[in-house]
């Protein structure tokens, strides 16, 4: 058998993509050291650095919408050594519709859809540029495709209500970046 | 392509029946370099990296 000799014709272009790790709870106090102590640690483990940390600001069953204005680790990944520029080295999971203790808060994808919670996507924005994470990546409405979280496009089993379909989904998912961009998102 | 010689120039043409440069107006994409000895026995692998641009 003969030898396989390669050829490559000018540079191949794209752009790497960031290869990070879910640390969750950077919400409460004192935290930063702590969280980022370990996520050093696997950077180390690894042998290479960390472009991107992951948290998931809480969709608990008590979920409100104070809370999902200014999630619990805004200001700690303010003050994380990971947060790179503006926010750049983190990415927050963030909850779309509030929860209550059964469930069924009264809110919904169609109301999304029509605008009806842009104000809290505002002062999300807001709470954004005052911890210096505009450039913080947004998983928005995460996971919407399973059953487990209100915003989900299917019948869920979170307080049982229906929440609406795709089409109220992706005209809710719209209507908050162009808000959050409006706020000073640079996302 | 089962040749025993030292290649020098690659080309991607579109004339497939004949496979090979009639004209200048068939050829898509043309590289020469430094020769690389193929023997018959071998393969040649060439990856192309094209950019196109828009209008």
């Amino acid at each position: 058998m003969g030898k396989l000799l390669t050829l490559t014709i000018g540079v191949p272009i794209h752009t790497p993509w960031n290869s990070g790790v879910y640390e969750g709870a950077y919400d409460g106090t004192g935290v930063p050291p702590t969280r980022d102590n370990e996520v050093s640690g696997f950077a180390g483990w690894r042998g290479q650095s960390v472009p991107i940390v992951v948290d998931f600001a809480s969709a608990a069953s008590s979920t409100t919408w104070p809370q999902i204005e200014n999630p619990g680790p805004l200001d700690n990944m303010a003050g994380s050594a990971f947060k790179g520029t503006n926010g750049a080295g983190f990415e927050l999971c963030c909850p779309i519709l509030p929860f209550d203790a059964g469930g069924t808060s009264g809110t919904d994808l169609a109301r999304g859809a029509a605008g009806s919670y842009n104000s809290h996507w505002t002062t999300f924005g807001g709470n954004l540029v005052a911890n210096g994470l505009t450039s913080i990546a947004l998983r928005i409405g995460h996971e919407f495709n399973g059953n487990w979280y209100r915003w989900s496009v299917n019948t869920n089993t979170n307080g049982g209500n229906p929440n609406g379909g795709t089409a109220d989904y992706v005209s809710y998912y719209r209507n908050i970046v162009t808000t959050l961009r409006a706020a000073g998102w640079a996302g | 392509m089962a040749t025993n010689s030292a290649i020098t120039e690659a080309v991607i043409v579109n004339d497939s029946g004949t496979n090979a440069t009639s004209t200048a107006a068939n050829s898509i994409s043309r590289i020469v370099f430094t020769a690389i000895n193929k023997g018959a026995s071998d393969t040649l692998a060439i990856t192309w990296n094209h950019k196109f641009l828009g209008a």
